[in-house]
């Protein structure tokens, strides 16, 4: 069943239709939250808010068929607004050094050995890591179009810009990412592509 | 082409969402420019290294659930709530009223009515009060009026109570019987499909006995 039919159906009246909506998003919400915001600590809430909206705002929902561009539409203003409201706090209360988080640690600090990268939670560290370490905006796109498989024309649509301006940040954050790596010691040959 | 532009069209490139006029276009700069060659082999390599990063489980499940509210009763009308403040309000003033000790005073003409919580002790000149007598006499009358009015106002408020009590009751067994009757229907209804259903297997059957050649005797008693 379509997104779009679920829709249809829990405006009239079966209830159970949303659960199956959510059940279906929520793991691509949650890794979308995790990979953008880099920490596994507000991952529930801002994912809950995310459906949340989504439930107050199906009604008014225009096109049906493009609800994958709008709920990670939602998620993305969800998670902007929760930088702005940790930043908001932390211009109050600072943080003390031990109780800074780790990964951002992580990511100041100094490099990996390129044997440490054996699982795929090494890869998850390092990774996540690194993206932190971008400009937002170029994390953001390399996130919903790495990890979500989104085409360009749907990023432009989520976020209101121009494609060509969206390419040109990624480009440059997939620059990035790979000093970044080569910089915490990521062999290049680790990341030669075959062609 | 410039690499500004063949830096686009690597994007387009390597996502999968390049034209086939573009990619002419740019192989044909690749060909000629080593910088971008290298380029493009490393954003693939770059590409890779991220699919390392494998997706994660969301540690709670998300379950909608719409909060539903029951009505047992609808509530009191507006006009039967007012009755019964009125009540307690008026039986409230009439105990305070048993209370409170009221002097009468006549003096060249003028009648004065005063009261108070107790009995002054300091009254100068008892000819123009009541006596101690028709003073308790006054206050037994109005502590009986006072309790006749309770006892009214509370066979009042019984009588809404009882009313209530039956129309709710009423109302209960009606919705009930309502209930039972959409059952039967329903039953009824359902009865008659499934009678309907076994004639039609019943038929059937015989056909097939018959188109088989195997006769069948009604009834073995006969």
């Amino acid at each position: 069943m379509t997104d779009a039919q679920l829709i249809t159906d829990y405006l009239d009246g079966d209830n159970r239709a949303f659960n199956t909506l959510v059940h279906r998003w929520q793991p691509s919400v949650h890794n979308f939250i995790c990979r953008f915001m880099g920490s596994d600590s507000d991952v529930g809430d801002i994912s809950q808010n995310v459906f949340l909206r989504v439930w107050q705002n199906l009604g008014v929902l225009k096109d049906r068929d493009r609800f994958s561009s709008w709920i990670f539409q939602i998620a993305v203003n969800q998670c902007r607004d929760h930088i702005r409201s940790v930043s908001r706090a932390r211009e109050h209360f600072p943080l003390a050094d031990s109780e800074e988080p780790v990964e951002t640690r992580a990511a100041l600090g100094g490099a990996y050995s390129p044997d440490r990268a054996d699982s795929g939670e090494d890869w998850r560290r390092i990774l996540n890591s690194v993206l932190q370490t971008l400009p937002e905006d170029q994390r953001l796109v390399i996130v919903l179009k790495e990890y979500h498989g989104l085409r360009f024309n749907e990023i432009a649509h989520i976020l209101q810009e121009n494609e060509n301006t969206l390419k040109a940040r990624l480009y440059s954050g997939l620059k990035n990412v790979r000093r970044r790596l080569e910089h915490r010691g990521i062999r290049k040959e680790d990341m030669i592509h075959e062609m | 082409m410039k690499c500004e532009n063949a830096q686009i069209l690597m994007m387009d490139l390597i996502y999968n969402e390049i034209g086939d006029r573009e990619e002419r276009e740019l192989k044909e700069h690749l060909s000629e420019c080593s910088s971008c060659r290298q380029d493009l082999e490393e954003l693939q390599g770059t590409r890779d290294t991220l699919k390392q990063w494998p997706d994660s489980e969301a540690k709670v499940t998300l379950v909608f659930a719409e909060r539903q509210t029951k009505t047992v009763h609808a509530p009191r009308p507006l006009w039967q709530q007012g009755l019964r403040w009125t009540a307690s309000a008026a039986a409230v003033l009439l105990v305070m009223l048993s209370l409170v000790s009221i002097r009468y005073s006549s003096s060249n003409g003028n009648v004065q009515f005063s009261m108070g919580w107790f009995s002054s002790p300091a009254q100068t000149d008892n000819s123009q009060f009541v006596t101690k007598e028709e003073l308790q006499q006054s206050q037994r009358e109005q502590i009986l009026y006072t309790s006749s009015m309770i006892d009214e106002k509370y066979r009042e408020q019984s009588t809404d109570n009882y009313t209530m009590i039956n129309e709710l009751v009423e109302g209960l067994e009606t919705q009930r019987r309502e209930d039972l009757e959409v059952i039967l229907t329903s039953f009824s209804r359902y009865q008659q499909s499934n009678n309907e259903k076994i004639y039609r297997t019943n038929q059937n059957f015989l056909d097939l006995l018959k188109y088989t050649g195997v006769e069948i005797q009604r009834g073995s008693d006969e």
